[in-house]
């Protein structure tokens, strides 16, 4: 089911959480919105489910305008951020209660709706909770649940908010793989809302970014990555290094240093005169010692693949770098020593 | 970081005429009823509250202004008024300090017959007022359990405005100690231990410590008691005796009022009261935003 | 662990102060209230009881709880419904007038029924000419009681309500249920103990209302007594032991509702636990 917002806007009181979105989204596509809280994300979720009404703009599904449908009649599954589980009922009786609320014309026999729900909690690997109580179950095992419970009425497009957000790291990344697998097995429509970047960017096909209740860029996750839109992006998906800079004849100049031809600067549509800022990469700036550097070493990290630096220029700036990390230890700076720093590739946007 | 213009600041929005209606009174929801059940709630609030009360200030509109000063101006009436605003006010008072201490002991300690008591504070709430009456009554006059050895020490209870009071004891005190108990009871040790651990004797940490996180409380509930009290009818009438001017409640007098067939005194004393219950009412919603200030959103 | 403590002679007095006020001011009036009504042995307590007039009292007072309460219960419902899960203006205005007759004197819940109904009252004239009285007969007991019962209910399911939010329900709705299945799927066996809570302390209420119910009621023997004033005018007559065994009915009345309340918390208390 392909699903096509235009023009969306919706206000709470005085507030405004979406200021006029478009978006396309694909059949068949793992779609992650990504956003800071307040960024409007989890509204456009509940836009899409229906459980709000816009103030302005129409959102599509497939050809059909679906903008005065209630939840019910929208063929989606939303999986809620804190599951809302009935907590009176079993897991069995959870994931069958899209069934058995359905009028009578349309409700499958009982015996149907048994196998029905032992097949999702098979899906869902929780078969062996069938007659549990939510509060009996531990969190990646409700967020199973609720998957299974908005499975169950056989929806076009599955909709999650903040799936992982209540879990910890290591359950999160296993239930990551675990709905990357089910997606691609099941190839439905997917939506779901996050706030971490490292999860969108690993699962989604691609990702929506959006600040402040409009979308910043759209794309996918190595395009936004390696291409940011703007400097909200740049900041958002990883780490960045902010240098004051200037542009003087197409060339960008960190402390009136021009930077190497070689480096990879993208300008953003900067003009040829500007002062502004350069973001950097901490992979995308390189160190050397050199005792007449512009920076000292303050701090080195030595867990994992990466080395992680800090370096502090004599300007004052703190600075990180990444450098992959070699076989012996011999190469890596040590606190105090002074370095140079060269930039190979980054965005300059104007000031 | 460096500041940077906001990248986000705004291409214009696009026009739209339904941008800024949003919602008028009531926010749009996909939960269902809210008509049927907001309706029903109105027309039963109107029709059981809303136009008995109006009925009430309208009839004291029409007694015009000189004739409502008069009826409620009358010694008797203002006696009636004092004892029973006066007396509410001593009883809410001598409930805020056993309360505390009832709610105190109920959460602080464990003693044998702690469960049953805590059981019994609810006592005054669920019993019926005229049961209660007649109980104090016998219990306080001259022959009774404590009223004959309180008469040996010369004091006297039943038929007295310190009748009055002790039946408007009974009814205030499960509303201090139900408000105060939670309180106490959510009220983090680790604050008493950090005090501890800072040195404070346990004095010290009771009055600087643990009374100021439960003084909202306190005040609301015996605000609560208060208010309660003072319209009180049924406890009080057995044990005070009635006296006017001396042992006569304001709601006995409207009831006396109302079988002399003077409608208007008794309006304007019931007018005089609903508009304190209604400043009370106000008063306790302050309170009660007062009292969670420094909750956490 | 219990929090840092106080010396045992503290302890020991502040015990012993707090549970001689509940027994003098509590305990006391309750057995007295037993002890007087078997004063005279049981075959005086049962003759009490069986009197003509203390059994149509009885009989009133079950069919004005068996009125009110209902009532009362559909409109609770209905308001914790609309205030709980949708946002509107006014809201808090709304709250405050339901909390009304909770905070005003039981006496005016009966003086404005009198000013409505009676002879000198707005439809009293009216009511005359059609012949219709309402004052002094069960009805006015009825609506009096209603009155001073009406928050009961609702103020049990407001913080309840407010507390589980709308998730649930909106999940349901988004599983395609409707309204009614919402209500009875979702929300009620959510809200059940509390509701049950709340119509055990309006029945209450509602069998020992006393102040507004006596100004309507004409207190016609027979008739238009409910048991609380049955109680009155016996004690009034000094048959303490006709009063006091009908007090006594009451008093068991108020001791099982606080039993039921107990064992409601113990229930709830359980629930809370089983959540990790």
């Amino acid at each position: 089911m392909d699903i096509t917002v235009s023009g969306l806007i919706k206000g709470f009181g005085s507030f405004t959480a979406l200021h006029g979105v478009d978006l396309d989204i694909h059949n068949g596509e793992l779609m992650a919105i990504l956003g800071p809280s307040g960024s409007g994300k989890t509204t456009l979720l509940r836009l899409l489910a229906g459980l709000e009404q816009p103030d302005a703009g129409t959102i599509r599904f497939g050809a059909k305008d679906v903008g005065g449908n209630l939840p019910g009649d929208r063929d989606v599954g939303f999986v809620f951020q804190h599951y809302a589980l009935f907590r009176h009922m079993s897991v069995f009786e959870n994931v069958a209660f899209g069934l058995r609320v359905r009028p009578r014309k349309t409700r499958p026999p009982e015996a149907e709706i048994r196998k029905r729900v032992n097949d999702l909690l098979n899906l869902v690997q929780v078969d062996w909770l069938t007659n549990r109580y939510p509060s009996q179950l531990s969190g990646g095992q409700r967020q199973r649940v609720a998957l299974a419970r908005a499975l169950a009425i056989e929806p076009q497009v599955l909709l999650l908010d903040e799936p992982f957000g209540a879990l910890d790291a290591k359950v999160r990344r296993e239930l990551r793989r675990w709905l990357r697998d089910l997606h691609r097995r099941l190839g439905m429509t997917t939506v779901f809302v996050t706030h971490d970047q490292e999860e969108a960017l690993d699962l989604a096909d691609r990702v929506v970014v959006m600040g402040q209740g409009r979308v910043e860029q759209i794309g996918a996750p190595q395009e936004l990555y390696d291409a940011p839109a703007n400097a909200f992006v740049y900041r958002f998906l990883g780490e960045t290094n902010e240098l004051q800079a200037s542009l003087h004849a197409g060339r960008v100049r960190v402390q009136n240093a021009p930077i190497a031809e070689a480096a990879r600067i993208d300008l953003s549509g900067a003009i040829k005169e500007a002062d502004g800022t350069l973001f950097v990469r901490p992979h995308l700036l390189a160190l050397t010692p050199d005792p007449t550097g512009v920076a000292t070493v303050t701090h080195v990290s030595l867990v994992g693949a990466m080395l992680r630096v800090e370096v502090e220029t004599h300007d004052g700036q703190n600075l990180h770098v990444e450098i992959p990390r070699g076989p012996s230890i011999d190469l890596v700076p040590r606190p105090g020593e002074r370095v140079s720093l060269m930039v190979r590739g980054g965005l300059f946007v104007a000031a | 970081m460096t500041s940077l213009p906001s990248p986000l600041d705004s291409p214009t929005l696009p026009p739209s005429p339904t941008y800024l209606r949003r919602w008028g009174w009531k926010r749009p929801s996909v939960l269902p009823g809210f008509g049927l059940t907001m309706g029903f709630t109105l027309f039963w609030l109107s029709l059981i509250v809303l136009i008995p009360l109006g009925g009430m200030i309208l009839k004291t509109a029409t007694l015009g202004w000189d004739a409502f000063f008069n009826a409620i101006s009358t010694p008797r009436v203002l006696a009636a008024l004092r004892l029973s605003i006066g007396g509410a006010l001593i009883a809410a008072i001598i409930n805020a300090v056993f309360g505390s201490i009832i709610a105190w002991v109920l959460v602080r300690y464990r003693f044998p017959g702690r469960r049953l008591a805590d059981a019994l504070v609810d006592i005054p709430f669920a019993l019926p007022t005229a049961v209660a009456g007649i109980a104090l009554t016998t219990l306080f006059a001259q022959n009774g359990w404590l009223g004959a050895p309180l008469d040996k020490l010369g004091i006297q209870v039943a038929y007295t405005p310190l009748g009055v009071i002790v039946a408007l004891i009974f009814v205030g005190l499960p509303f201090v100690v139900r408000t105060v108990q939670p309180v106490l009871a959510d009220l983090d040790p680790e604050i008493e231990e950090a005090a501890l651990c800072l040195r404070a004797s346990r004095w010290q940490t009771i009055r600087r410590v643990i009374l100021p996180s439960l003084f909202p409380a306190l005040v609301t509930g015996t605000a609560l008691a208060f208010a309660r009290a003072v319209g009180e009818y049924g406890s009080v009438i057995f044990i005070a005796g009635n006296l006017p001017m001396v042992s006569e409640i304001a709601p006995l007098l409207i009831v006396i009022k109302l079988e002399e067939f003077s409608y208007a005194e008794a309006t304007a004393i019931g007018t005089v009261m609903l508009s304190f219950a209604f400043l009370m009412l106000l008063a306790l919603n302050g309170l009660q935003r007062w009292s969670r200030r420094y909750e956490e959103a | 662990m219990m929090p840092p403590t106080e010396p045992r002679w503290v302890r020991y007095t502040l015990i012993t102060v707090a549970m001689l006020f509940l027994t003098g001011l509590v305990v006391l009036p309750l057995l007295l209230v037993f002890a007087e009504a078997l004063r005279q042995g049981l075959s005086a307590y049962f003759t009490a009881l069986t009197d003509p007039d203390a059994w149509a009292a009885i009989k009133l007072t079950l069919l004005t709880a068996a009125v009110a309460v209902p009532l009362n219960l559909i409109f609770g419902v209905s308001a914790a419904w609309a205030i709980t899960k949708f946002d509107f203006k006014g809201k808090s205005l709304l709250i405050t007038l339901i909390d009304l007759p909770f905070s005003v004197s039981p006496v005016i819940g009966g003086l404005i029924f009198v000013l409505l109904f009676g002879l000198q009252g707005w439809f009293g004239p009216w009511l005359r000419a059609n012949d219709i009285q309402i004052l002094f007969t069960p009805i006015a007991i009825i609506l009096a009681t209603i009155f001073v019962t009406f928050p009961f209910v609702a103020r049990e399911l407001l913080p309840l309500m407010q507390e589980q939010g709308r998730q649930e329900e909106e999940a349901a709705r988004v599983l395609g249920a409707s309204g009614w299945q919402i209500f009875r799927r979702v929300t009620l066996p959510n809200i059940r103990w509390g509701l049950l809570y709340g119509v055990l302390l309006c029945n209450a209420r509602a069998m020992g209302e006393f102040g507004a119910v006596s100004v309507v009621s004409g207190h016609i023997r027979g008739e238009t007594n409910t048991m609380p004033l049955h109680v009155e005018i016996m004690y009034n007559e000094y048959a303490f032991t006709g009063a006091f065994a009908v007090a006594s009915l009451l008093a068991l009345l108020a001791l099982v509702t606080l039993v039921a309340k107990s064992l409601l918390d113990a229930v709830l208390e359980r629930r809370e636990q089983r959540v990790p």
